[in-house]
Formats: C-alpha cells, sequence, structure tokens
C-alpha cells in the first residue's frame, strides 16, 4: 500500500469516516431488506415445515425420505445424469476449447457469437428446439416418415434419458468452450516454448505443461456444468416425461400436483444442502483458475493455423458446433411454421384468439407482453439492488465484505424451484400477502438476476484505481461528484450487461414461475409449457411458435448490447 | 584466429515476412563458440524474430541458418540443443523451482542421481541453494530470472538465446544481474545471443553487438567499434547521440558546415558524398583565453551556453552553434561556463565521425 493511501485512509479514521460508514450500510439495507424478505424467509419457511410440518417436531418425515428407496433413487438419478451429462459434455467441448483457444480462422467471431446463444436462451426453449428436431412429430422423424415411407417415426428418444442429456449437452457445450478456450488462450505461449527449448516434444509439453496448467479451469468447467444439470428443471420435465425426475422436477410434483407439502419442503432442503456444497466446491476452485462469467471471447495468443492437419480439425470442430447449435433452432423455426399441409402461420396467428376449452383464459399473445413487463420490472429491481450492492461491496476490502460478498451470492446457489416453492408457503398470508399479486413474478426474478447483476458490475467497480479517485477529489469533485463522473462512467458497460442479463433471465426464467404465476397472466416460458403439456398438433405448434417469438425476443436484447457498444465506441467514450 | 576459434553459428541472407510486412532482410552473421553477441535494436526492429527462427519457434523464412556446420531449418525446436531464456521468464507455474530447473534434464532421460547433482549445482551457481522447494509466484522478479537463466542452463545447450531477460526488473537490479549473467556465461564457455535494447546493457554484457533497425543488420562489431565509429546516422542515434552537422567536404580532411571548419580523422575515407559528421559529446575540451594555440587535429567551435545540467561525474553543457543545440560533457572541474555565455569548445578529430546518410 503506498504511502498516500496511507495517509488518505488515516485521516478518514479521523474525520469522515463515520459519516462514509452510515452512508455505506444506508445504501446496502436495501438490498438487504429484499434478501431477508424473499430470500431467507421463505427458505426459513421450508426448513420449519420439513422439520415440523404440522407445526411440531416430526422427524420421522424426514427420516422416511432417506429410507424410501424412491427418494434415494432420485437423488441418485440426479447425481447420475448431472455426471454423465458433464462427461459427455466435456468430451465434446475440450477439443472445440481447443480449437477456439489456439487457432483464429475465418468466421471465428460470428462462431463466437453463436455460442453465446444456448448461453442466454430459456430451458423451455431449448426443449422445444429438440422436440422440434428430434421429437415424436419432429422434423427428422417427418423427413425420415415421408423419405422412406415409414408409418411410425424412427427415431424415438423422446421420454429417454438420452433426449434431455442432448440438451444438457447443447446448453454446456459453450460454456466449457468459453471457460477452458478462454483459459488456454491466456496461457503464456512463452511457457509451451519455454518447454520446447527444454527438448520436450509436442505430445511431451501438452502432457506436462498445457494439461496440469488446464486442470483449473476443466475443473471449474466441469463443476459448473455439473451444477447446472444437477438442478436441471426445465429440460427435464419436458424432454423425460414423467418417467425421469430431477429432484427439482419432484420437488415441483410433490408441491403442485401431489400437494405433499411436508414432502416437497424436505426434498427443496436437501437440494439446498448439496447446492450449497457444489457452490462451496466451486467458489474454492474457480479462486485458483480466476475464469470470468461472461468474458470477451478467448483471441489472446491464438494464431492461424498453418498445417493441414490443423485445418482440418478446426473444420470438423467448427462444423459440429454448427450442426449441434444451429439444427435444433432452424427446426423450431420451421416447425413453428409447418403444419399438416405445409406452410402456414396458423399456430402464430391461433396465438392471438382465445379459444374456447382452450389452456388459458386469456389469448395466448399476451403472455409477450406480460414477460416483458416482467422482465422490464425484474431488470430495474435487480439493477438498483446490485448497484447499490456492488458499491457497499467496493467501498472496502476486508473479512466482512468477502462475508457479505458470499451472502450476496447465496440466491445463484439456490434453486429456482426451491424459491418458488418457498414463495407459495409463505407469501400466502399477512402480513406479506402476495400470493396473488401481480409484483411477486418480478420480485422473483429479480432475485434468481440479481447475483449476476453484482457479478457483472463489482469486477469493473474493483478495477477502477483508487488513484483517480483520488486524482477527482483533488481537483475538487465532491464524493458524488467522484462517483457521478468517474465511477458511473466506467461501470455504464458493465451496468449494461448486468440490464440485459437480467431482462433475459427473466423472460426465460420457468422454476420460480412455474409456482408464482397467476393462471391469467402467464409468461412465456409457462405458455410454452402447458402447451406442450397438451395433446394435438394446435398446441403443439403454438408452443414451437411462442419458443420461437421467445427466442427472438431473447436475442434481440443480445444483440442491442452489441448495437450500443459499437455506437458507444464509434462516439469515442467508450472505457 | 586462433586455432580453437571456430564458427558454430553461421546466419545467411535470413528474410523472414509476416503478413506482407518484412520482419527480417536479408541478416547474415556468424558468430565464434564461446562469444555473446547483443542483438540491439529499438521495439519491433527484428530482434526476437531473429531469436525465435534460431529456436525454431518460428519457421517461414528464406535464408540458411548453420549451426555447428548443419542446417537447421528440419531440426524441430526441442531437438536443437538450444536453450532460451523468455522475456518475462516463463517458469512453468505449477512446478516448483527445482522441477523447473530438472525439467530439460527430464526430456534427455537423464539418470536421477545425475540430475539431482545438476539441479544443486545450478541453484548454487545462481545463488539460490535452499530455494528448491520454493513456487514460483513466491519469488521476486529477481530469483525469478536466475532460476529461469538456471532452467535454461541446465541440460547444457549448445548455444543459449535470451530475450531481453532483464526487461522488467529496475535499473539497480539490472545493472548488477547483467555482471552476473556475463560472468557465468563466461565461466561456462557458453556461446549465447542477448536480446536488449539498452545499449548500456549491451555493452556491458556483449563481445559482439549487433545493430537491428527495421529488420536490417545495420552493424556488427565489438562494443568499442560501435560506441566509436557508429556505421551511419541511424546506428548513431540509436545509440544516444544527437549532435550531428550539415556540410560539405573540402581538400585537406575539412569538413566545412554553417558552423565552421570541422577537422576530421578519417582521412582517407574521406569522400565528396559525406554530408554528415558526428561529433561526440564526450570530445570536447573548453578553451580557456583565446591566446593559446590550436592542438593538432583538432578544431575549434564557438557558440553560445544555453543549458548547463549537472550529471553526476560530468556537466552536460547545450551549445548554440549556428542555431543549433549541440550537447557536450564536460569534467566537473573546473566550474563551468554560465548560461548565455559565450564559449570556444576545443574539438578533438578522433572524436569526429563521417557518417553515411
Amino acid at each position: 500500500m503506498s504511502e498516500v493511501q496511507l495517509i488518505a485512509e488515516g485521516r478518514g479514521k479521523h474525520c469522515g469516516d463515520r459519516s462514509k460508514h452510515l452512508l455505506r450500510w444506508l445504501l446496502f439495507s436495501l438490498p438487504l431488506l429484499f434478501l431477508a424478505l424473499f430470500y431467507f424467509y421463505p427458505l426459513t419457511k421450508i426448513v420449519l415445515l420439513s422439520f415440523l410440518p404440522e407445526g411440531s417436531w416430526q422427524p420421522e418425515k424426514i427420516s422416511r425420505l432417506f429410507s424410501s428407496t424412491v427418494y434415494l433413487r432420485i437423488l441418485w438419478f440426479t447425481t447420475w445424469q448431472a455426471a454423465l451429462s458433464t462427461l459427455i459434455t466435456l468430451g465434446l467441448a475440450l477439443p472445440g476449447a481447443y480449437v477456439f483457444g489456439r487457432y483464429t480462422f475465418p468466421g471465428k467471431n460470428l462462431i463466437q457469437a453463436l455460442l453465446t446463444v444456448p448461453f442466454v436462451l430459456p430451458t423451455v426453449v431449448t426443449a422445444a428446439a429438440f422436440r422440434a428436431l428430434l421429437g415424436q412429430n419432429g422434423l427428422l422423424n417427418g423427413w425420415l416418415m415421408s423419405g422412406f415411407d415409414l408409418s411410425s417415426p424412427p427415431i424415438r428418444i423422446e421420454q429417454t434419458v438420452y433426449f434431455f442429456l442432448l440438451a444438457h449437452v447443447f446448453y454446456n457445450y459453450s460454456l466449457v468452450l468459453r471457460i477452458v478456450g478462454g483459459f488456454w488462450a491466456g496461457l503464456d505461449p512463452d511457457v509451451r516454448a519455454a518447454a520446447r527449448m527444454l527438448g520436450a516434444s509436442p505430445w511431451q509439453t501438452f502432457r506436462r505443461i498445457t494439461l496440469p496448467l488446464l486442470f483449473p479451469a476443466i475443473g471449474s468447467a466441469a463443476l459448473l456444468v455439473f451444477i447446472f444439470c444437477f438442478t436441471s428443471f426445465g429440460v427435464v420435465l419436458i424432454l423425460g416425461g414423467p418417467g425421469y425426475a430431477t429432484i427439482e422436477v419432484e420437488i415441483y410434483r410433490q408441491a403442485v400436483q401431489l400437494f405433499n407439502l411436508p414432502m416437497a419442503a424436505a426434498l427443496s432442503l436437501v437440494q439446498i444442502a448439496v447446492n450449497f456444497l457444489l457452490m462451496w466446491l466451486y467458489a474454492r476452485l474457480d479462486k485458483r483458475s480466476k475464469t470470468t462469467f461472461y468474458s470477451d471471447g478467448a483471441t489472446g495468443s491464438a494464431m492461424q493455423p498453418v498445417l493441414k492437419s490443423q485445418k482440418a480439425w478446426i473444420g470438423v470442430n467448427v462444423v459440429f458446433m454448427v450442426i449441434l447449435l444451429v439444427s435444433p433452432l432452424m427446426a423450431l423455426v420451421m416447425r413453428s411454421v409447418t403444419g399438416e399441409y405445409g406452410m402456414t402461420f396458423a399456430y402464430y396467428s391461433a396465438l392471438f384468439t382465445t379459444q374456447t376449452r382452450s389452456v388459458f383464459f386469456v389469448e395466448p399473445i399476451s403472455a409477450v407482453s406480460n414477460s416483458i413487463g416482467f422482465g422490464v420490472a425484474a431488470m430495474l429491481i435487480a439493477v438498483t439492488l446490485g448497484l447499490l450492492a456492488s458499491t457497499f461491496l467496493a467501498s472496502a476490502r476486508s473479512k466482512g465484505t468477502s462475508l457479505w460478498d458470499a451472502v450476496i451470492m447465496l440466491p445463484l446457489a439456490t434453486s429456482a424451484v426451491t424459491l418458488g416453492f418457498g414463495y407459495i408457503i409463505t407469501l400466502n398470508r399477512p402480513p406479506l400477502n402476495l400470493r396473488d399479486s401481480i409484483v411477486l413474478v418480478p420480485i422473483a426474478h429479480a432475485l434468481v438476476a440479481f447475483p449476476f447483476v453484482v457479478r457483472c458490475i463489482l469486477p469493473s467497480l474493483r478495477r477502477i484505481p483508487q488513484s483517480l479517485r483520488e486524482a477527482a477529489t483533488l481537483l475538487g469533485a465532491s464524493p458524488f461528484q467522484v462517483w457521478r463522473y468517474v465511477d458511473l462512467p466506467i461501470i455504464m458497460r458493465a451496468i449494461l450487461v448486468g440490464s440485459v442479463f437480467a431482462f433475459s433471465i427473466s423472460l426465460g426464467e420457468f422454476g420460480a414461475s412455474a409456482f408464482v404465476t397467476r393462471p391469467h397472466t402467464p409468461t412465456m416460458p409457462v405458455a410454452i409449457f402447458r402447451f406442450l403439456g397438451q395433446p394435438g398438433d394446435m398446441n403443439y405448434g403454438q408452443a414451437m411458435a411462442m419458443s420461437t417469438i421467445l427466442m427472438l425476443v431473447t436475442c434481440s436484447g443480445f444483440w442491442m448490447i452489441g448495437r450500443f457498444d459499437s455506437l458507444r465506441k464509434s462516439v469515442g467514450t467508450g472505457v | 584466429m586462433r586455432p580453437n576459434d571456430k564458427k558454430i553459428l553461421e546466419v545467411i541472407g535470413l528474410t523472414n515476412h509476416y503478413a506482407g510486412e518484412p520482419l527480417l532482410e536479408d541478416v547474415s552473421f556468424s558468430l565464434l563458440k564461446g562469444e555473446i553477441l547483443c542483438l540491439l535494436g529499438p521495439s519491433g526492429s527484428g530482434k526476437t524474430t531473429l531469436l525465435r527462427l534460431l529456436a525454431g519457434l518460428e519457421d517461414e523464412q528464406s535464408g540458411t541458418i548453420l549451426f555447428q556446420g548443419r542446417d537447421i531449418k528440419p531440426i524441430p525446436p526441442h531437438k536443437r540443443k538450444i536453450g532460451m531464456m523468455f522475456q518475462e521468464y516463463a517458469l512453468f507455474p505449477h512446478k516448483t523451482v527445482w522441477q523447473n530447473i530438472a525439467f530439460g534434464l527430464e526430456m534427455q532421460n537423464c539418470p536421477e542421481k545425475d540430475k539431482e547433482k545438476r539441479v544443486l549445482a545450478m541453484l548454487e551457481m545462481v545463488g539460490l541453494s535452499g530455494f528448491g522447494n520454493r513456487k514460483i509466484d513466491e519469488l521476486s522478479g529477481g530469483e525469478r530470472q536466475r532460476v529461469a537463466l538456471a532452467r535454461s542452463l541446465a541440460p547444457e545447450p549448445e548455444l543459449l538465446l535470451l530475450d531481453e531477460p532483464l526487461g522488467s526488473l529496475d535499473r539497480t537490479l539490472r545493472d548488477r544481474l547483467t555482471i552476473e549473467i556475463r560472468s557465468i556465461l563466461k565461466s561456462l564457455e557458453v556461446t549465447a545471443i542477448f536480446v536488449t535494447h539498452d545499449q548500456a546493457e549491451a555493452f556491458s554484457v556483449a563481445d559482439k553487438v549487433a545493430v537491428l533497425q527495421r529488420g536490417r543488420l545495420q552493424q556488427f562489431d565489438t562494443p568499442e567499434n560501435l560506441y566509436r565509429l557508429p556505421a551511419n546516422r541511424a546506428v548513431a542515434a540509436f545509440l544516444g547521440f544527437s549532435n550531428f552537422v550539415v556540410g560539405t567536404v573540402d581538400d585537406d580532411s575539412v569538413f566545412s558546415s554553417t558552423a565552421g571548419g570541422i577537422r576530421v580523422s578519417q582521412l582517407a575515407g574521406l569522400q565528396r558524398h559525406h554530408q554528415v559528421v558526428l561529433i561526440r559529446p564526450d570530445g570536447a575540451v573548453l578553451r580557456c583565453g583565446e591566446e593559446a594555440g590550436l592542438p593538432a587535429e583538432s578544431s575549434l567551435l564557438s557558440g553560445t551556453v544555453r543549458s548547463v545540467c549537472f550529471q553526476g561525474s560530468t556537466y552536460r553543457l547545450g551549445v548554440e552553434v549556428d542555431e543549433k543545440i549541440l550537447l557536450f560533457d564536460l569534467p566537473i572541474d573546473p566550474k563551468p561556463p554560465a548560461v548565455n555565455e559565450r564559449i570556444s569548445l576545443v574539438i578533438k578529430a578522433t572524436a569526429v565521425i563521417l557518417l553515411e546518410n
């Protein structure tokens, strides 16, 4: 620490410290209150409900849960499918990570943009897209049946494990590619060169130098994939069918379909415990690899391929990426405009009408405006709270701050289904009777998005050198002016990224929405889920149409970041 | 040439282009066994490219590199027996100091016992005995530099390449380590090529200096010759000289400029096309009193003192001569002239160098 800093801090202790301290906590009180009401309160209720189902101590329920093979089987299945998904994803994505980390090639930027699509795509859309491609009524089966004159669909993976494993790979492929590829590109190429100069062959260099250096990144990517698959909800619910249940799906079934609230609470407790354990592991691992959540991509030391074999290897991977990422989405769009008798917009126009005996009380298209409205509200709440919390966390660095940082990240380690369940058992009676209120949906979404927003803003706030603020102060800026003219412009991009993240998280959120959405104000994912749950070509087609709209709305959000970014750069105010 | 002097490295017409831009243009030189060569030049001059071509880390090239009499183009880098010390050291972050130094020996399948002995000897040589179990991130900049040196020397390379090995260290540490590196390299009789952009470093380490500019080899000489007789204006400017005087050559080895006639020592080479001379700042003596006669082989220069800057062992005077500021270093005794004082300086002819323009 420099002498100036020491002096500045010493002086701070004497005069402005007390009011500064008060201001910090005042800033932080709002996010804290929000977390207390909408996170800790419902969670406490879940814990109470699982141990005291009827207001008295009944540990039998819990012990029955663990002695019953049914629930052990669910836990085992959840773990097993997550592990398998992780392994398959790693196996497919690591070659891709190599290609992206080491080489530059034409079209790389385009593919990089494409790779972000699954990352932001709502689970329900992914599920619908895979059904559109490979389902019973899917595009591929349709082609095969008409091409080979078959009477029944030849691909029958609907309602099998493989179907949602495939969707998990689709989801997490780009995650592994980004984390490991980015890390790979960031490795100092001189370290590899040094090994070569010391007599190591290319293979020895890979095995003894590159691979060990990649381990932390591979480890944290694998763990993250495992966490996502372990808590997988929408994909399993829609693609797995009634035969398969992860803990998340089972919580939903117990609570919504069987009304066995104590059992749902007990399962939520298991989920919470496992999630915390996994997130704790992840945080420890991530400290070592220092991977960023939203990196701008892998460039660094990448070079142009020289040998034919290198070019071929790149080609194979790129083709695989395009097939994996593009074909389900293409199928989704095509299936949404293909009826029994060819091209049709019937599904889209049906979204605008209220049908008798339909699964909706209102015309389905209102789900679009609902979702956008909820999205904007959730975004405003999450960004306001995120900005306050980040300012609090960035203004000091101590043991206490990192503890608060961890507290803020807790919602990230809690599944949305658990939260949604907690809401319906707590917020249905005074003092907080929000069960029928429309604000419950944006609140739930904001809570899910809040940690992401903090993770977007906090690092860039912390990267601002203290000397910048000191320079502004010595030039006569008040603390507020320093924040307004130094901090705010620098973190503007991070705020923007956080906003779009919050908005798209809200748009795609399904786990909590499945619990808290009111029947006549459905969000898009909830509407898609309802359509998919009903028989008939019309419902199926409308699900495809709605999914296509949701995909377009989500992607246009990210497209707008890009536009805004290039606009800022062209104006020359970009940081 | 002594009988055991033999060329270990011969570079002939080496040219390398990247994306249409020439990085190296027709570079040729040769190096004797045990010599230390310094590649000196500003950033972007092609020093590092040349080094990486020798190492085999880059391979699109025309021209020939003969190493121990063999063309090394088809030999992959790990079989060249050339060691390299990298700019930011490139130490393996997941290995200890010991494991870093042992790596090259392991690649040679060196027996366990010999390996142990060799690593210990290397640690001792660079003054890091007892540091074997340290992790890389526990080391200071200077310690890392020593580990990198020990690591690159452990497998006994026939040629050691050092890419700005002191670049990121502070001045005092650099000066000390420069001398240390030279004595270690000399005691092991290692042939080495050392890349730097710092001329002081080059002069204190090297037996030979090669000055590169925009991919071209401008001069290849001993440090002393380089300083005394820079080959052209670009080299002189890079070495920090700024006293260039434009004029014409007349008979009797006198170079006439608007500043007056300046006597040049290289009589034989004097030709009409020489239009620029360099006056080295150390070649001037203050003339006290008009009566004293001018020493032989010297010229007289008159001007007005515009600045006096104390530099420790000398005063650096900025003297305005014919609307141009020339810099001269004068001893701190006697007291220097005051600013705006008009003075006369005696310039030794040996300090005046004709330059190819």
